[in-house]
Protein backbone atom coordinates (compact mmCIF):
# COMPACT_ATOMS: atom_id res chain seq x y z
CA UNK A 1 0.00 0.00 0.00
CA UNK A 2 1.50 3.28 -1.04
CA UNK A 3 1.13 5.69 1.83
CA UNK A 4 1.90 8.69 -0.34
CA UNK A 5 -1.24 8.31 -2.40
CA UNK A 6 -3.28 10.55 -0.15
CA UNK A 7 -1.30 12.51 2.40
CA UNK A 8 -4.45 14.18 3.70
CA UNK A 9 -6.06 10.88 4.70
CA UNK A 10 -6.23 10.11 8.42
CA UNK A 11 -7.90 6.75 7.81
CA UNK A 12 -7.15 4.40 4.95
CA UNK A 13 -8.69 1.03 4.24
CA UNK A 14 -7.25 -1.07 1.46
CA UNK A 15 -9.07 -4.17 0.18
CA UNK A 16 -10.33 -5.01 3.63
CA UNK A 17 -12.13 -8.29 4.24
CA UNK A 18 -13.73 -9.42 7.47
CA UNK A 19 -15.80 -12.55 8.00
CA UNK A 20 -17.30 -14.49 10.89
CA UNK A 21 -16.96 -18.15 10.05
CA UNK A 22 -18.60 -18.54 6.67
CA UNK A 23 -20.48 -15.26 6.91
CA UNK A 24 -18.76 -12.37 5.18
CA UNK A 25 -19.27 -9.12 7.09
CA UNK A 26 -17.10 -6.90 4.89
CA UNK A 27 -15.74 -7.56 1.44
CA UNK A 28 -13.03 -5.70 -0.41
CA UNK A 29 -13.52 -2.32 1.23
CA UNK A 30 -11.16 0.39 0.04
CA UNK A 31 -11.70 3.86 1.47
CA UNK A 32 -9.82 7.01 2.44
CA UNK A 33 -11.15 9.41 5.06
CA UNK A 34 -9.52 12.82 5.01
CA UNK A 35 -8.50 14.76 8.08
CA UNK A 36 -11.43 16.81 9.40
CA UNK A 37 -13.87 15.07 7.05
CA UNK A 38 -17.45 14.38 8.16
CA UNK A 39 -18.46 11.10 6.59
CA UNK A 40 -21.53 8.95 6.96
CA UNK A 41 -21.53 5.19 6.65
CA UNK A 42 -24.99 4.03 5.80
CA UNK A 43 -26.86 0.95 4.75
CA UNK A 44 -29.41 -1.50 6.09
CA UNK A 45 -28.98 -3.49 9.28
CA UNK A 46 -26.29 -6.15 8.93
CA UNK A 47 -24.59 -4.27 6.09
CA UNK A 48 -21.31 -4.10 8.05
CA UNK A 49 -21.38 -0.52 9.39
CA UNK A 50 -20.50 -1.41 12.98
CA UNK A 51 -17.89 -3.94 11.87
CA UNK A 52 -16.22 -1.27 9.77
CA UNK A 53 -16.01 1.08 12.77
CA UNK A 54 -14.69 -1.71 15.02
CA UNK A 55 -11.85 -2.42 12.60
CA UNK A 56 -10.63 1.15 13.05
CA UNK A 57 -10.13 0.99 16.82
CA UNK A 58 -9.16 -2.68 16.78
CA UNK A 59 -12.37 -3.83 18.37
CA UNK A 60 -11.91 -6.44 15.68
CA UNK A 61 -9.16 -7.32 13.23
CA UNK A 62 -9.25 -7.67 9.47
CA UNK A 63 -8.96 -11.09 7.86
CA UNK A 64 -7.40 -9.61 4.73
CA UNK A 65 -6.30 -6.17 3.61
CA UNK A 66 -4.85 -3.30 5.56
CA UNK A 67 -6.08 -0.46 7.71
CA UNK A 68 -4.05 2.67 8.44
CA UNK A 69 -5.06 5.11 11.16
CA UNK A 70 -3.08 8.35 11.41
CA UNK A 71 -0.15 6.61 9.75
CA UNK A 72 -0.26 3.48 11.94
CA UNK A 73 -0.64 0.19 10.10
CA UNK A 74 -3.04 -1.79 12.30
CA UNK A 75 -1.82 -5.12 10.92
CA UNK A 76 1.60 -4.45 12.42
CA UNK A 77 0.61 -2.82 15.68
CA UNK A 78 1.79 -4.58 18.84
CA UNK A 79 -0.54 -5.21 21.77
CA UNK A 80 1.08 -2.60 23.99
CA UNK A 81 0.42 0.16 21.45
CA UNK A 82 -3.31 -0.56 21.13
CA UNK A 83 -4.27 1.83 23.99
CA UNK A 84 -2.32 4.62 22.27
CA UNK A 85 -4.22 3.94 19.05
CA UNK A 86 -7.56 4.02 20.87
CA UNK A 87 -6.75 7.37 22.43
CA UNK A 88 -7.01 8.88 18.97
CA UNK A 89 -10.72 8.01 18.99
CA UNK A 90 -13.78 9.20 20.81
CA UNK A 91 -16.42 6.53 20.43
CA UNK A 92 -20.18 7.00 20.78
CA UNK A 93 -22.39 3.93 20.92
CA UNK A 94 -26.08 3.48 20.27
CA UNK A 95 -26.49 1.96 23.75
CA UNK A 96 -24.33 4.71 25.36
CA UNK A 97 -22.22 2.25 27.39
CA UNK A 98 -22.27 4.42 30.48
CA UNK A 99 -21.32 2.82 33.81
CA UNK A 100 -24.58 2.68 35.72
CA UNK A 101 -22.97 2.45 39.18
CA UNK A 102 -21.00 5.66 38.65
CA UNK A 103 -22.25 9.23 38.55
CA UNK A 104 -22.10 11.34 35.39
CA UNK A 105 -19.01 13.02 36.84
CA UNK A 106 -17.29 9.70 37.60
CA UNK A 107 -18.10 8.29 34.17
CA UNK A 108 -16.17 11.11 32.52
CA UNK A 109 -13.48 11.50 35.18
CA UNK A 110 -12.62 7.80 34.89
CA UNK A 111 -11.91 8.19 31.18
CA UNK A 112 -9.73 11.24 31.76
CA UNK A 113 -7.88 9.42 34.50
CA UNK A 114 -7.48 6.37 32.25
CA UNK A 115 -5.74 8.38 29.55
CA UNK A 116 -3.42 10.04 32.08
CA UNK A 117 -5.02 13.48 32.15
CA UNK A 118 -3.59 15.87 34.74
CA UNK A 119 -5.39 14.86 37.93
CA UNK A 120 -5.87 18.35 39.29
CA UNK A 121 -7.45 19.48 36.03
CA UNK A 122 -9.99 16.66 35.83
CA UNK A 123 -12.83 18.37 37.79
CA UNK A 124 -12.57 21.48 35.58
CA UNK A 125 -12.39 19.44 32.40
CA UNK A 126 -15.43 17.35 33.37
CA UNK A 127 -17.48 20.46 34.16
CA UNK A 128 -16.36 22.14 30.96
CA UNK A 129 -17.28 19.24 28.71
CA UNK A 130 -20.61 18.73 30.47
CA UNK A 131 -21.36 22.42 29.99
CA UNK A 132 -20.68 21.99 26.27
CA UNK A 133 -23.31 19.27 25.99
CA UNK A 134 -25.70 21.05 28.36
CA UNK A 135 -25.53 18.44 31.10
CA UNK A 136 -23.69 20.29 33.86
CA UNK A 137 -26.68 20.25 36.18
CA UNK A 138 -26.85 16.45 36.07
CA UNK A 139 -23.21 16.06 37.11
CA UNK A 140 -24.08 14.03 40.22
CA UNK A 141 -26.86 11.96 38.65
CA UNK A 142 -26.57 8.29 37.86
CA UNK A 143 -27.12 7.30 34.21
CA UNK A 144 -30.22 5.15 34.79
CA UNK A 145 -32.02 8.24 36.16
CA UNK A 146 -31.45 10.15 32.88
CA UNK A 147 -33.47 10.06 29.65
CA UNK A 148 -32.03 8.42 26.53
CA UNK A 149 -31.15 11.78 25.01
CA UNK A 150 -29.43 12.91 28.20
CA UNK A 151 -27.48 9.66 28.45
CA UNK A 152 -26.31 10.05 24.88
CA UNK A 153 -25.17 13.61 25.63
CA UNK A 154 -23.17 12.31 28.59
CA UNK A 155 -21.73 9.58 26.36
CA UNK A 156 -20.86 12.28 23.85
CA UNK A 157 -19.17 14.34 26.56
CA UNK A 158 -17.17 11.29 27.60
CA UNK A 159 -16.11 10.65 24.00
CA UNK A 160 -14.89 14.19 23.40
CA UNK A 161 -13.42 14.82 26.87
CA UNK A 162 -10.03 13.53 25.80
CA UNK A 163 -9.96 15.79 22.70
CA UNK A 164 -9.73 12.90 20.23
CA UNK A 165 -8.66 13.39 16.63
CA UNK A 166 -11.42 11.14 15.34
CA UNK A 167 -14.97 10.71 16.59
CA UNK A 168 -16.72 7.46 15.72
CA UNK A 169 -20.46 7.44 16.27
CA UNK A 170 -22.29 4.15 15.85
CA UNK A 171 -26.01 4.86 15.34
CA UNK A 172 -25.77 7.76 17.80
CA UNK A 173 -29.39 8.77 17.30
CA UNK A 174 -30.80 5.27 16.92
CA UNK A 175 -32.60 5.29 20.27
CA UNK A 176 -33.47 8.99 20.41
CA UNK A 177 -36.44 11.17 19.61
CA UNK A 178 -36.08 13.85 16.92
CA UNK A 179 -35.23 16.64 19.32
CA UNK A 180 -32.50 14.68 21.09
CA UNK A 181 -31.18 13.44 17.74
CA UNK A 182 -30.90 17.04 16.54
CA UNK A 183 -28.94 18.00 19.66
CA UNK A 184 -26.49 15.14 19.13
CA UNK A 185 -26.07 16.08 15.46
CA UNK A 186 -25.42 19.69 16.41
CA UNK A 187 -22.75 18.56 18.84
CA UNK A 188 -21.10 16.41 16.18
CA UNK A 189 -21.09 19.35 13.78
CA UNK A 190 -19.65 21.63 16.45
CA UNK A 191 -16.74 19.27 17.09
CA UNK A 192 -16.25 18.85 13.36
CA UNK A 193 -15.80 22.61 13.00
CA UNK A 194 -13.22 22.42 15.81
CA UNK A 195 -11.11 20.12 13.65
CA UNK A 196 -12.15 16.58 14.51
CA UNK A 197 -12.70 13.90 11.87
CA UNK A 198 -16.20 12.51 12.25
CA UNK A 199 -17.43 9.11 11.09
CA UNK A 200 -21.09 8.40 11.72
CA UNK A 201 -22.63 5.01 11.05
CA UNK A 202 -26.36 5.40 10.61
CA UNK A 203 -29.25 4.09 8.59
CA UNK A 204 -31.19 7.32 9.24
CA UNK A 205 -31.29 8.97 5.80
CA UNK A 206 -33.09 12.01 7.22
CA UNK A 207 -30.05 12.70 9.41
CA UNK A 208 -27.76 12.44 6.38
CA UNK A 209 -29.97 14.75 4.32
CA UNK A 210 -29.94 17.38 7.06
CA UNK A 211 -26.17 17.41 7.47
CA UNK A 212 -24.95 16.52 3.99
CA UNK A 213 -21.47 15.35 3.11
CA UNK A 214 -19.88 12.18 1.77
CA UNK A 215 -21.90 9.02 2.32
CA UNK A 216 -20.53 5.50 2.01
CA UNK A 217 -23.37 3.08 1.46
CA UNK A 218 -22.75 -0.52 2.38
CA UNK A 219 -24.85 -3.46 1.33
CA UNK A 220 -24.16 -7.02 2.42
CA UNK A 221 -20.63 -6.09 3.40
CA UNK A 222 -19.70 -4.45 0.09
CA UNK A 223 -19.50 -0.81 -0.94
CA UNK A 224 -22.75 -0.26 -2.78
CA UNK A 225 -22.02 3.36 -3.62
CA UNK A 226 -20.24 6.48 -2.43
CA UNK A 227 -22.23 9.62 -2.95
CA UNK A 228 -22.08 13.22 -1.91
CA UNK A 229 -25.16 14.65 -0.28
CA UNK A 230 -25.43 18.41 -0.59
CA UNK A 231 -26.32 20.04 2.69
CA UNK A 232 -29.77 21.70 2.82
CA UNK A 233 -28.06 25.06 3.23
CA UNK A 234 -26.11 24.61 -0.02
CA UNK A 235 -29.16 23.30 -1.78
CA UNK A 236 -31.15 26.37 -0.76
CA UNK A 237 -28.36 28.60 -2.03
CA UNK B 1 -0.08 3.84 43.89
CA UNK B 2 -2.15 6.05 46.20
CA UNK B 3 -4.50 6.92 43.36
CA UNK B 4 -4.90 3.22 42.50
CA UNK B 5 -5.66 2.50 46.16
CA UNK B 6 -8.21 5.31 46.28
CA UNK B 7 -9.84 3.97 43.13
CA UNK B 8 -9.87 0.45 44.55
CA UNK B 9 -11.58 1.63 47.75
CA UNK B 10 -14.05 3.74 45.77
CA UNK B 11 -14.82 0.78 43.50
CA UNK B 12 -15.47 -1.41 46.54
CA UNK B 13 -17.91 1.20 47.84
CA UNK B 14 -19.54 1.73 44.43
CA UNK B 15 -20.05 -2.02 44.06
CA UNK B 16 -21.07 -2.56 47.66
CA UNK B 17 -23.26 -5.60 47.06
CA UNK B 18 -20.78 -7.62 44.99
CA UNK B 19 -17.95 -6.55 47.31
CA UNK B 20 -19.93 -7.74 50.33
CA UNK B 21 -20.58 -11.09 48.66
CA UNK B 22 -16.84 -11.48 47.99
CA UNK B 23 -15.87 -10.51 51.54
CA UNK B 24 -18.47 -12.86 53.07
CA UNK B 25 -17.39 -15.71 50.78
CA UNK B 26 -13.75 -15.27 51.73
CA UNK B 27 -14.75 -14.93 55.40
CA UNK B 28 -16.68 -18.21 55.33
CA UNK B 29 -13.86 -20.02 53.56
CA UNK B 30 -11.29 -18.76 56.02
CA UNK B 31 -13.59 -19.67 58.91
CA UNK B 32 -13.90 -23.19 57.52
CA UNK B 33 -10.18 -23.61 56.90
CA UNK B 34 -9.03 -22.06 60.17
CA UNK B 35 -11.57 -24.13 62.12
CA UNK B 36 -10.00 -27.18 60.55
CA UNK B 37 -6.48 -25.90 61.29
CA UNK B 38 -7.49 -25.17 64.90
CA UNK B 39 -8.93 -28.65 65.35
CA UNK B 40 -5.95 -30.24 63.67
CA UNK B 41 -3.48 -28.20 65.68
CA UNK B 42 -5.11 -29.07 69.00
CA UNK B 43 -5.60 -32.73 68.11
CA UNK B 44 -1.95 -32.90 67.04
CA UNK B 45 -0.89 -31.29 70.29
CA UNK B 46 -2.90 -33.82 72.31
CA UNK B 47 -1.37 -36.70 70.38
CA UNK B 48 2.09 -35.25 70.89
CA UNK B 49 1.37 -35.13 74.62
CA UNK B 50 0.47 -38.76 74.53
CA UNK B 51 3.77 -39.49 72.86
CA UNK B 52 5.60 -37.76 75.66
CA UNK B 53 8.00 -39.95 77.54
CA UNK B 54 7.43 -43.41 76.08
CA UNK B 55 8.51 -45.78 78.83
CA UNK B 56 10.66 -48.86 78.33
CA UNK B 57 10.77 -51.42 81.11
CA UNK B 58 13.94 -53.51 81.23
CA UNK B 59 13.55 -56.51 83.57
CA UNK B 60 16.83 -57.82 84.95
CA UNK B 61 17.93 -61.38 85.47
CA UNK B 62 18.09 -62.62 89.02
CA UNK B 63 21.31 -62.68 90.99
CA UNK B 64 22.89 -59.61 89.41
CA UNK B 65 25.30 -57.88 91.74
CA UNK B 66 24.49 -54.36 92.87
CA UNK B 67 27.73 -53.01 91.32
CA UNK B 68 26.78 -54.50 87.97
CA UNK B 69 23.34 -52.92 88.24
CA UNK B 70 24.93 -49.50 88.88
CA UNK B 71 27.28 -49.86 85.89
CA UNK B 72 24.41 -50.94 83.63
CA UNK B 73 22.23 -48.07 84.82
CA UNK B 74 24.99 -45.62 83.97
CA UNK B 75 25.44 -47.16 80.52
CA UNK B 76 21.73 -46.94 79.75
CA UNK B 77 21.58 -43.39 81.11
CA UNK B 78 24.27 -42.35 78.63
CA UNK B 79 22.49 -43.89 75.65
CA UNK B 80 21.13 -41.39 73.11
CA UNK B 81 17.39 -40.82 73.34
CA UNK B 82 17.19 -41.74 77.03
CA UNK B 83 15.96 -39.03 79.34
CA UNK B 84 15.89 -40.73 82.68
CA UNK B 85 16.54 -44.17 84.14
CA UNK B 86 15.04 -45.28 87.42
CA UNK B 87 15.90 -48.51 89.18
CA UNK B 88 12.91 -50.35 90.62
CA UNK B 89 13.96 -53.09 92.99
CA UNK B 90 11.87 -56.25 93.26
CA UNK B 91 10.59 -55.11 96.69
CA UNK B 92 9.52 -51.73 95.33
CA UNK B 93 7.83 -53.51 92.44
CA UNK B 94 5.89 -55.72 94.84
CA UNK B 95 4.79 -52.74 96.90
CA UNK B 96 3.69 -50.91 93.76
CA UNK B 97 1.75 -53.96 92.69
CA UNK B 98 0.03 -54.12 96.09
CA UNK B 99 -0.88 -50.45 95.81
CA UNK B 100 -2.49 -50.95 92.43
CA UNK B 101 -4.49 -54.03 93.30
CA UNK B 102 -7.88 -53.60 94.94
CA UNK B 103 -7.70 -56.78 97.00
CA UNK B 104 -4.02 -57.76 96.97
CA UNK B 105 -4.08 -59.81 100.17
CA UNK B 106 -5.55 -63.06 98.97
CA UNK B 107 -3.28 -63.59 95.92
CA UNK B 108 -0.04 -62.02 97.07
CA UNK B 109 -0.15 -63.62 100.50
CA UNK B 110 -0.26 -67.04 98.89
CA UNK B 111 3.05 -66.40 97.07
CA UNK B 112 6.24 -67.84 98.41
CA UNK B 113 8.82 -65.05 98.37
CA UNK B 114 8.87 -62.27 95.77
CA UNK B 115 8.51 -63.50 92.17
CA UNK B 116 9.04 -60.05 90.63
CA UNK B 117 12.40 -59.15 89.08
CA UNK B 118 14.53 -56.02 89.54
CA UNK B 119 13.90 -53.59 86.71
CA UNK B 120 14.86 -50.31 85.09
CA UNK B 121 12.18 -47.82 84.11
CA UNK B 122 13.65 -45.94 81.15
CA UNK B 123 11.99 -42.68 80.03
CA UNK B 124 12.75 -41.77 76.42
CA UNK B 125 13.11 -38.22 75.07
CA UNK B 126 9.68 -36.57 75.28
CA UNK B 127 7.42 -35.55 72.41
CA UNK B 128 7.92 -31.85 72.99
CA UNK B 129 11.69 -32.24 72.61
CA UNK B 130 13.32 -31.85 69.23
CA UNK B 131 15.02 -35.23 69.73
CA UNK B 132 11.73 -37.07 70.49
CA UNK B 133 12.01 -40.67 69.37
CA UNK B 134 10.08 -42.21 66.53
CA UNK B 135 8.60 -45.67 66.88
CA UNK B 136 11.54 -47.16 64.99
CA UNK B 137 14.01 -45.42 67.29
CA UNK B 138 12.16 -46.68 70.39
CA UNK B 139 12.29 -50.19 68.94
CA UNK B 140 16.01 -49.87 68.20
CA UNK B 141 16.66 -48.58 71.72
CA UNK B 142 14.74 -51.52 73.22
CA UNK B 143 16.72 -54.00 71.12
CA UNK B 144 19.95 -52.31 72.17
CA UNK B 145 19.04 -52.58 75.85
CA UNK B 146 18.04 -56.20 75.37
CA UNK B 147 21.61 -57.00 74.20
CA UNK B 148 22.99 -56.41 77.68
CA UNK B 149 23.63 -59.75 79.36
CA UNK B 150 22.06 -58.57 82.62
CA UNK B 151 18.74 -57.82 80.94
CA UNK B 152 16.20 -60.59 80.76
CA UNK B 153 13.22 -58.95 79.06
CA UNK B 154 12.30 -55.57 77.57
CA UNK B 155 8.78 -54.19 77.25
CA UNK B 156 7.52 -50.93 75.83
CA UNK B 157 3.88 -51.53 74.85
CA UNK B 158 4.83 -52.57 71.30
CA UNK B 159 1.33 -53.36 70.06
CA UNK B 160 -0.28 -50.26 71.51
CA UNK B 161 2.51 -48.01 70.24
CA UNK B 162 2.33 -49.40 66.73
CA UNK B 163 -1.41 -48.80 66.61
CA UNK B 164 -1.03 -45.31 68.07
CA UNK B 165 1.66 -44.31 65.57
CA UNK B 166 -0.31 -45.64 62.61
CA UNK B 167 -3.35 -43.62 63.78
CA UNK B 168 -1.12 -40.58 64.21
CA UNK B 169 0.34 -40.99 60.71
CA UNK B 170 -3.13 -41.44 59.22
CA UNK B 171 -4.32 -38.36 61.08
CA UNK B 172 -1.47 -36.33 59.61
CA UNK B 173 -2.04 -37.67 56.11
CA UNK B 174 -5.77 -36.93 56.25
CA UNK B 175 -4.97 -33.49 57.66
CA UNK B 176 -2.64 -32.63 54.81
CA UNK B 177 -5.04 -34.01 52.19
CA UNK B 178 -8.01 -32.10 53.61
CA UNK B 179 -5.93 -28.96 54.02
CA UNK B 180 -4.89 -29.24 50.36
CA UNK B 181 -8.50 -29.73 49.25
CA UNK B 182 -9.64 -26.75 51.32
CA UNK B 183 -6.93 -24.51 49.87
CA UNK B 184 -7.72 -25.63 46.32
CA UNK B 185 -11.42 -25.01 46.92
CA UNK B 186 -10.57 -21.59 48.34
CA UNK B 187 -8.55 -20.65 45.23
CA UNK B 188 -11.35 -21.78 42.91
CA UNK B 189 -14.11 -20.08 44.89
CA UNK B 190 -12.17 -16.82 45.19
CA UNK B 191 -11.23 -16.90 41.50
CA UNK B 192 -14.87 -17.54 40.55
CA UNK B 193 -16.17 -14.83 42.88
CA UNK B 194 -13.76 -12.37 41.31
CA UNK B 195 -14.82 -13.57 37.89
CA UNK B 196 -18.37 -12.77 38.93
CA UNK B 197 -17.22 -9.30 39.99
CA UNK B 198 -15.51 -8.81 36.65
CA UNK B 199 -18.60 -10.07 34.86
CA UNK B 200 -20.81 -7.55 36.65
CA UNK B 201 -18.33 -4.80 35.78
CA UNK B 202 -17.57 -5.81 32.23
CA UNK B 203 -19.16 -2.63 30.83
CA UNK B 204 -16.72 -0.58 32.87
CA UNK B 205 -13.77 -2.71 31.77
CA UNK B 206 -14.90 -2.48 28.16
CA UNK B 207 -15.19 1.31 28.35
CA UNK B 208 -11.74 1.60 29.90
CA UNK B 209 -10.23 -0.54 27.19
CA UNK B 210 -12.00 1.36 24.42
CA UNK B 211 -10.83 4.75 25.63
CA UNK B 212 -7.25 3.53 25.65
CA UNK B 213 -6.53 2.73 29.30
CA UNK B 214 -3.32 0.78 29.75
CA UNK B 215 -3.66 -2.70 31.22
CA UNK B 216 -2.01 -1.66 34.48
CA UNK B 217 -4.60 1.09 34.95
CA UNK B 218 -7.31 -1.56 34.73
CA UNK B 219 -5.52 -4.35 36.58
CA UNK B 220 -3.89 -2.70 39.58
CA UNK B 221 -7.11 -1.44 41.24
CA UNK B 222 -8.63 -4.91 40.70
CA UNK B 223 -5.61 -6.56 42.34
CA UNK B 224 -5.84 -4.11 45.23
CA UNK B 225 -9.55 -4.80 45.57
CA UNK B 226 -8.84 -8.53 45.62
CA UNK B 227 -6.22 -8.01 48.33
CA UNK B 228 -8.42 -5.68 50.41
CA UNK B 229 -11.50 -7.88 50.15
CA UNK B 230 -9.56 -11.05 50.94
CA UNK B 231 -7.81 -9.31 53.86
CA UNK B 232 -11.12 -8.07 55.27
CA UNK B 233 -12.88 -11.39 54.68
CA UNK B 234 -10.11 -13.45 56.28
CA UNK B 235 -9.90 -11.11 59.29
CA UNK B 236 -13.65 -11.42 59.79
CA UNK B 237 -13.43 -15.22 59.45
CA UNK B 238 -10.70 -15.44 62.09
CA UNK B 239 -12.51 -13.07 64.44
CA UNK B 240 -15.67 -15.19 64.21
CA UNK B 241 -13.59 -18.29 64.91
CA UNK B 242 -11.99 -16.59 67.89
CA UNK B 243 -15.40 -15.57 69.24
CA UNK B 244 -16.63 -19.16 68.83
CA UNK B 245 -13.50 -20.54 70.46
CA UNK B 246 -13.72 -18.11 73.40
CA UNK B 247 -17.39 -19.02 73.91
CA UNK B 248 -16.67 -22.75 73.79
CA UNK B 249 -13.71 -22.57 76.15
CA UNK B 250 -15.61 -20.43 78.65
CA UNK B 251 -18.66 -22.73 78.48
CA UNK B 252 -16.77 -25.98 79.08
CA UNK B 253 -15.86 -26.43 82.74
CA UNK B 254 -12.11 -26.12 83.18
CA UNK B 255 -10.46 -29.50 83.49
CA UNK B 256 -13.60 -31.31 82.36
CA UNK B 257 -11.84 -32.85 79.38
CA UNK B 258 -8.40 -32.95 81.10
CA UNK B 259 -7.06 -31.20 78.02
CA UNK B 260 -5.81 -27.67 77.47
CA UNK B 261 -7.05 -26.05 74.25
CA UNK B 262 -5.06 -23.40 72.45
CA UNK B 263 -6.13 -20.84 69.84
CA UNK B 264 -4.11 -20.26 66.68
CA UNK B 265 -0.86 -18.42 67.26
CA UNK B 266 -0.44 -14.83 66.03
CA UNK B 267 1.94 -16.21 63.44
CA UNK B 268 -0.81 -18.52 62.17
CA UNK B 269 -3.31 -15.62 62.09
CA UNK B 270 -0.97 -13.53 60.04
CA UNK B 271 -0.14 -16.45 57.79
CA UNK B 272 -3.83 -17.14 57.08
CA UNK B 273 -4.59 -13.47 56.38
CA UNK B 274 -1.50 -13.04 54.19
CA UNK B 275 -2.29 -16.26 52.30
CA UNK B 276 -5.88 -15.10 51.74
CA UNK B 277 -4.64 -11.77 50.40
CA UNK B 278 -2.27 -13.59 48.09
CA UNK B 279 -5.11 -15.85 46.95
CA UNK B 280 -7.27 -12.78 46.34
CA UNK B 281 -4.59 -11.39 44.09
CA UNK B 282 -4.09 -14.75 42.38
CA UNK B 283 -7.85 -14.99 41.78
CA UNK B 284 -7.79 -11.53 40.20
CA UNK B 285 -4.81 -12.43 38.11
CA UNK B 286 -6.45 -15.61 36.75
CA UNK B 287 -9.75 -13.89 35.97
CA UNK B 288 -8.29 -10.70 34.51
CA UNK B 289 -5.72 -12.51 32.41
CA UNK B 290 -8.55 -14.45 30.82
CA UNK B 291 -10.70 -11.35 30.35
CA UNK B 292 -7.97 -9.06 29.02
CA UNK B 293 -6.45 -11.65 26.72
CA UNK B 294 -8.14 -10.28 23.60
Amino acid sequence: MNQNENKNAIIRLFHVHRSYGNKRALQDITLDVAKNEFIFISGPSGAGKTTLLKLLYLGERVNEGQVLVDGINLSRINKKSIPDLRRKFGIIFQDYKLISTKTVYDNIALVLEAVGHNRSQIPFKVRSVLRTVGMEEQINSYPPTLSGGEQQRVAFARAVATDPKIILADEPTGNLDNESAAIIMDLLIRFHTRGATIIVATHDMELIRKKGGRVLILKEGCIYSILFQESPRKLRR
Amino acid sequence: MTSYLKRAIKDIRDNAFVSSVTIITVGLLVLMISTFILFWDNAGRIMEDWRKGIRIMAYLKTDIADEAIDVLMKKIQETEGVNEVRFISKQQALELLKEHMDHPGSILDSLEGNPLPNAFEIMTASGSDDNALTLQQVEALAINIKTYSEVDQVEYGQQWLKRFYSIFDLFRLVGFAMGGIFVLAAILIIANTIRLVIYTRQDELQVMRLVGAYDKFIKIPFYLQGVIQAGLGSSIGILILYAGYAYLVSSVEKGFLMIDFYFLSLKAWLFIIASSMLLGMLGCFLSLTKYLKD
